[in-house]
């Protein structure tokens, strides 16, 4: 990490800078959520199926993952509090422009450029942390950061359906501004000083745009697929096509490359690879749960976008509560049976969800949500923070 | 930046939307599948018992939302059966985790 060079904050600096990058993390994670119970509602706006609006979630997930990995190329180029402050800025802008979009087309054109802005800020966020607070602290920076990614994908449906019921869906886009300027302001005034040392670098190019053509083709063939027939359609064949080319060129290409987009070294630690594959598999479950609740609720069983939020919200109560306990357990416990331990509780929450019937009242949904809660924090923070597993993190 | 944190969470991320579209095109194939399902089991011939004050003409469409009702209802049962499955698996695949070494208290930063 080269952000050790300042010395750590202390006192308000310390307590502000915190709170502005656990928020920055918070905002952009939030938005991968906060459209999900606003599908049917901006599709209805629009004009569009329901199946179409779902590209608005993951053209937003899809910019997103691109970015993430420029971020080491960025901040050294730019600096790393001049990129964070950029960032935010485009990401106020971005949103801005998703709000005043009037059609499909200019909201997923938006909506990616959100994403792409939005990327840097999850990285960037957790180095900055780890960098304004003392050396032995890092952990307490990274349960913080984490406890932001837990809660903030489970805060957004119940923003989402709380302004889409009360204002317009155009809000759910409009609130990043204040929570922005905010950020973007306060960081400033606290970083300013604390900008890394910037040089020219060579950038991947190959390897960018591999990467893109890999993950754009991809999802285009999952979205795309579903309303055209799988491999009956020639434009999905050339999709899956490009897809598996790219990813096959991306990796030969990465392993020689000598600054490469993505360092596919880091794949030789055994640990390493196996909590990452984990975290991602668990994420992508968890993730379908949360697109597919409000759905459900809102398509099948009647509720609003206000009470599909309520239904999932259950899951922040016991996630807030045992994320400090995972905390503080990491230390002392072997982290697979923390793991494990956090899985089962998804399991049971999934069993109970597999029992309901069409008749289910509120609370038969929200209390597997709620039970889901207990699991979460276990999953993600023990997996994430690296020390634990001895990740290439360092 | 760290390469390692930095893949971890574009992968993360990546498999986000992956994960958030594959769940909506299980659900929505699972549902027509079991529509088709629900359907094939309905003997044309029986009569609708209408419920007072619904014509036949209105009965018809309430019927077939029923049953889509609970055709969706299905197809979400099983992908909860289904990712009851799946995170039982992914909890075993972390134990190929190696273990941590030494004594745990002593690996901390506090």
């Amino acid at each position: 990490m080269t952000s050790s060079e300042y010395p750590a904050l202390t006192g308000s600096k310390l307590g502000l800078s915190v709170l502005f990058l656990s928020l920055s993390n918070f905002m952009v994670v939030l938005d991968s959520t906060i459209t999900n119970v606003s599908i049917p509602t901006i599709s209805g706006d629009l004009g569009v199926s329901t199946t179409e609006g779902t590209w608005v979630i993951t053209a937003y997930a899809v910019a997103e993952a691109i970015t993430v990995p420029l971020t080491g190329w960025l901040s050294q180029r730019f600096g790393q509090v001049r990129l964070f402050i950029g960032a935010v800025a485009a990401f106020v802008l971005f949103s801005v422009l998703c709000g005043m979009a009037n059609s499909l087309e200019t909201l997923l054109v938006f909506r990616v450029f959100q994403g792409l802005a939005g990327g840097p800020l999850i990285p960037l966020s957790a180095t900055l942390l780890i960098s304004v607070f003392p050396n032995g602290k890092s952990n307490v920076a990274l349960a913080l950061w984490g406890m932001t990614t837990v809660v903030a994908p489970i805060a957004g449906p119940v923003f989402g359906g709380l302004i889409c019921d009360s204002w317009t869906w155009p809000w759910i886009f409009y609130i990043n501004i204040f929570v922005g300027l905010a950020v973007g302001i306060g960081s400033w005034w606290i970083m300013r000083n604390r900008e890394t040392p910037t040089e020219s670098c060579k950038i991947d190019i190959t390897g960018l745009g591999l990467l893109i053509a890999f993950v754009a083709s991809f999802q285009i063939m999952l979205d795309k697929g579903r309303e055209l027939d799988w491999f009956a359609s020639p434009f999905i064949v050339g999709c899956a096509v490009v897809s598996f080319v790219s990813l096959g060129v991306l990796v030969i290409w990465e392993l020689t490359d000598e600054n490469p987009v993505i360092d596919f070294s880091v794949f030789a630690s055994r640990n390493w690879l196996v909590s990452t594959i984990t975290l991602s598999l668990m994420f992508g479950l968890f993730f379908g749960n949360i697109v597919l609740t409000p759905l459900w609720l809102q398509q099948q069983m009647g509720y609003t976008a206000l009470w599909a939020g309520l239904a999932t919200a259950p899951m922040g109560m016991l996630a807030v509560a045992t994320a400090p306990i995972v905390g503080r357990l990491l230390p002392k416990i072997d982290p697979r049976i923390l793991v494990t331990y956090g899985m089962v509780v998804l399991g049971i929450s999934f069993f109970m969800r597999s029992q309901l019937t069409s008749q289910a009242d509120y609370a038969s949904i929200a209390l597997p949500m709620l039970v889901l809660g207990a699991g979460v924090p276990a999953c993600i923070i023990t997996l994430t923070i690296p020390r634990r597993f001895r990740l290439a993190a360092g | 930046m760290a390469a390692g944190a930095g893949l971890q969470n574009f992968l993360r991320v990546m498999s986000m939307a992956f994960g958030g579209s594959l769940t909506q095109t299980y659900w929505e194939d699972a549902a027509k599948a079991s529509r088709a399902e629900l359907v094939s089991i309905i003997n044309p011939n029986t009569p609708l018992a209408l419920p007072p004050g619904l014509s036949a003409d209105a009965a018809q469409p309430m019927f077939s939302m029923a049953v889509s009702g609970q055709a969706f209802m299905v197809a979400t049962n099983h992908f909860y059966a289904y990712a009851t499955v799946l995170i039982l698996i992914f909890a075993a695949v972390v134990w190929l985790v190696k273990p941590p070494k030494g004594a745990l208290q002593t690996a901390s930063g506090h």
